[in-house]
């Protein structure tokens, strides 16, 4: 009789797990986080397609089909949230993406041990920062009679305070430099440590070739991190679509909204706080999709170019 | 087998028969209600204590709640015997509520609601008719609610909805607002119309450019995007609530209007002249009123109870040289084109909602709290706060009720302690049902302050000044919104560009540009579907009045 070819897998399979078993008990918890938090809860998506009542129950609600997802793109508000969610986005992978890489070369040139562990704590600190008090400390700087203003008027720059939180297309710059503010320093850490992780010797190699320290960040720091960096950059090209929520909605104003609303407010305002769930859900459902395409996509493309990816 | 199935089914139906028949007859006698006397209030003590928790739908802060309802709650635990828990959350209430619905977690009395999300709750099936028990435990609610019964009944005889603050309220609430004492010093230079009021106010400012700490001073301001305060200025042209009522009663908003361009060249005028507060349309109310309290901003318009707050009843408190003449006064303002100005709509159905929830397994003893609530003795007690007590407004002693001397004379010499009365007294702090209209007395209402309108001279000159500028116009304001009707949907994202387009148009720097901007926000608004917003707005207040019998 023909063994079944699964045979010897399957038993192959049974004395991995049995000498791994250590390694599979300590993964499990995780998986059953996972399982439980991330995957069980997908279940929920299916109200994007659905007539569902927040307090009635799923099953049972009338099928709808796609009437949420076209009601989004055909509402007069998709073009400037869709816009909007873009170039924020955008302005956070142009300027947001090589800040920290830039920061983090910097502090690796330090040489003074205490004045470099102060600069990085420094630069840690706004991320512990709540966005209420960003927001507020933001409104004291370039509010009508903030610090900014100010400044401007003592020194005759300007006739009358620049209306810097009311104007519609300063609003662009002002989230990514607030979202920059926040997040520089946070972000430069794992860089900081792939650089750590770069071999010393390669640097005194380079010093013997003659390279000076731009050279060296040239030649050997930045093709030391770039798995690091290609992969971060992956993640954040997947995230196009979550431009943010929070700082959106605490430093935008009615004068603002056509520069700051994004999909993540949006959403918010027109399918949580209107009890319309389902609309909501399938303006959320949408984005995830995006934004797992330009995961892989994104990926598919460092494979091909640099032979980098992370699936 | 079958044999056996076919004796089952007549004893599960008569078992059922059973169940259900005890079922009807608990509901109708209702759980046990023994009695151990009655108190002074006219109330039978039950023997059990009577427990009603209710989520307050108006967004009130936990701590506010608890310290408000601390007190008085005790008080009534005391003297009573029925523990009432208010719940309330900082977030928004419509959200709060749409999360409550979908875990199933509600208490058993929501108050405070929109029309709006009163209906969300009815049209889920998740809301008890009271109407069954009015007759036996809520003859004071029927008699009481008798005038509004047509509007809260539906077509099958069933009331879901209860009306909270119901009934009228003959005081005006909003208006243009004067600096009294700056401007008695002016000479009292007489103003009528909105173009009066702005030279008035240019020429006020002109005279205090700076506040005491040498601070510049603004002519107007604003706060929450001026989103109350729109209704009123163009209540100054003779627009209702924001709408334009034609003889046929049909309505139309304000932007597709002349009146509303009028309106918006007015506050213009502001923005040219640097009499705006450049902050205006960013302000919240509490950077707002800690500008205004500063003495910085000149003219207002809005809710009267607004600068009484942020004027002389802080500076009472914090100017030791204050005198009672440091204070805005309430005026009327109508355009000459206006053949009268609308400034205080009034919904004598109230503009908040109460339901009972399915959740709710004493309808019955319920109602025989809203009962006594509802009533004047009822009313009094939880507008007015604890009795009795050196600190307290009033006394009741032997079925006859009186304001104390100190509480009556700090209200007129605007040294009340309004902290003291909500937090220590208790003030409102437990209304579901009680209506805001005058009482047996036909003078008294909820609302403590609103008792002097004749004593207070301050209050009369407010009313001789606004006299017949409140308008009952419930049959608008009880227009329901139906969550899952696409027209909802529009008038949001109207409302937002609004929002977003009126402040580019008052913030251009010439007429003209003002006027150009205005109609490109009116094209882009009935672009946005504001014209079926009209029309479901007119159909709905044409429904209510005709259904009224108003029409």
């Amino acid at each position: 009789m023909a063994m079944s070819p699964l045979r010897p897998r399957r038993g192959r399979g049974l004395r991995l797990l049995s000498r791994e078993r250590e390694l599979w008990l300590l993964s499990l918890p995780f998986f059953i986080w996972v399982a439980v938090f991330a995957y069980y809860p997908m279940y929920g998506l299916s109200i994007s397609f659905l007539a569902y009542v927040p307090g009635k129950p799923i099953v049972g609600s009338a099928w709808v089909g796609l009437k949420f997802f076209i009601e989004f793109l055909t509402s007069p508000d998709f073009g400037y949230v869709m816009r909007n969610t873009l170039v924020i986005s955008a302005l956070g992978i142009v300027i947001g993406f090589p800040a920290p890489i830039v920061l983090a070369l910097l502090l690796n040139e330090l040489r003074g041990r205490s004045f470099k562990k102060t600069i990085q704590t420094v630069s840690y600190l706004p991320h512990f920062i709540s966005w209420v008090v960003t927001a507020s400390l933001i409104f004291t700087l370039l509010g009508n009679e903030g610090v900014v203003n100010d400044i401007l008027l003592r020194a005759r720059l300007v006739v009358k305070p620049i209306n810097f939180l009311g104007t519609g297309r300063y609003f662009w710059w002002l989230i990514t430099f607030a979202n920059l503010w926040k997040g520089i320093g946070w972000s430069s850490i794992i860089y900081l440590s792939a650089i750590a992780g770069i071999d010393p010797e390669l640097y005194q190699a380079g010093a013997v070739d003659g390279l000076n320290r731009f050279g060296m960040i040239r030649h050997i720091t930045l093709p030391g991190i770039r798995i690091t960096m290609v992969l971060l950059l992956i993640l954040e090209i997947g995230s196009i679509l979550s431009a943010g929520f929070e700082q959106q909605l605490l430093l935008g104003n009615p004068q603002t909204r056509l520069y700051y609303e994004v999909i993540d407010t949006y959403a918010y305002k027109y399918g949580v706080q209107m009890g319309r769930y389902p609309y909501g859900a399938a303006v959320g459902f949408m984005q995830s999709l995006v934004g797992l395409i330009l995961v892989f996509s994104a990926n598919w493309l460092s494979r091909k170019a640099l032979d980098i990816s992370i699936v | 087998m079958k044999k056996h199935l076919f004796y089952l089914i007549p004893v599960f139906l008569l078992l059922s028969l059973s169940v259900f028949g005890t079922g009807n007859k608990e509901a109708a006698a209702g759980p046990p209600w023994k009695t151990v006397g009655t108190n002074e209030f006219g109330w039978q003590v039950p023997e059990k204590t009577l427990e009603i928790n209710f989520y307050d739908a108006t967004q009130q802060s936990p701590d506010y709640a608890k310290d408000t309802t601390e007190e008085i709650g005790a008080y009534i635990l005391q003297k009573f015997n029925v523990k009432l828990t208010k719940i309330a959350y900082d977030m928004d209430p419509s959200e709060q509520q749409s999360l409550m619905l979908a875990s199933n977690n509600y208490p058993e009395v929501i108050a405070g609601m929109t029309p709006d999300d009163a209906q969300k709750w009815v049209a889920q099936g998740r809301v008890m008719d009271v109407a069954p028990y009015l007759d036996t435990y809520g003859p004071i609610i029927k008699k009481k609610l008798a005038p509004l019964y047509k509007r809260l009944v539906d077509a099958k005889g069933r009331v879901y909805v209860m009306p909270q603050y119901w009934g009228m309220l003959p005081i005006p609430d909003q208006s243009a607002h004067i600096r009294w004492d700056w401007w008695q010093a002016m000479g009292a230079p007489k103003f009528e119309t909105p173009d009066e009021y702005f030279e008035v106010i240019k020429k006020m400012q002109q005279l205090h450019p700076k506040n005491a700490r040498g601070e510049r001073t603004y002519g107007i301001s604003g706060y929450d995007h001026f989103k109350d305060i729109l209704p009123v200025l163009v209540g100054f042209w003779g627009l209702k609530d924001g709408y334009k009522e034609g003889a046929d009663k049909s309505l139309t908003h304000w932007i597709n209007t002349p009146e509303g361009l009028a309106m918006t060249k007015f506050m213009n005028r502001f923005y040219r002249e640097d009499l705006l507060d450049p902050d205006a349309f960013i302000n919240n109310y509490e950077q707002w009123k800690a500008k205004f309290s500063d003495e910085r901003i000149v003219g207002h318009v809005g809710a009267w109870w607004v600068t009484t707050d942020a004027g002389h009843e802080t500076w009472a408190k914090s100017n030791p040289n204050w005198t009672e003449d440091m204070r805005y006064l309430p005026v009327k303002l109508k355009a000459a084109e206006a053949k009268q100005a609308y400034l205080s709509p009034k919904n004598t159905t109230g503009d908040t909602r109460t339901i009972v929830t399915d959740h709710c397994t004493q309808i019955q003893n319920l109602l025989r709290w809203w009962n006594f609530e509802i009533s004047d003795t009822g009313t009094r007690l939880i507008g007015w706060g604890i009795p009795n007590q050196p600190d307290s407004v009033w006394t009741f002693k032997n079925g006859t009720w009186a304001f104390t001397d100190q509480a009556v004379k700090a209200m007129l010499s605007s040294t009340f302690d309004y902290d003291h009365a909500e937090n220590v007294l208790g003030q409102v702090a437990f209304v579901m049902v009680a209506g805001q209209g005058l009482m047996d007395d036909g003078k008294s209402t909820i609302w403590f302050d609103q008792n002097f309108n004749d004593q207070d001279k301050w209050r009369k000159l407010m009313n001789t000044s606004l006299r017949d500028t409140e308008y009952d116009f419930s049959a608008f304001l009880s227009v329901v919104f139906p969550p899952d009707d696409p027209v909802t949907v529009t008038k949001k994202q109207v409302e937002d560009l609004l929002l977003t387009g009126w402040p580019d148009a008052v913030m251009a720097p010439t007429e003209q540009q003002c006027e150009q901007r205005f109609m490109a926000l009116r094209d882009t608004l009935n672009n946005a579907g504001l014209k079926n917003v009209e029309a479901f707005l007119t159909k709905g207040y044409k429904q209510n009045l005709a259904a009224w019998g108003e029409q």
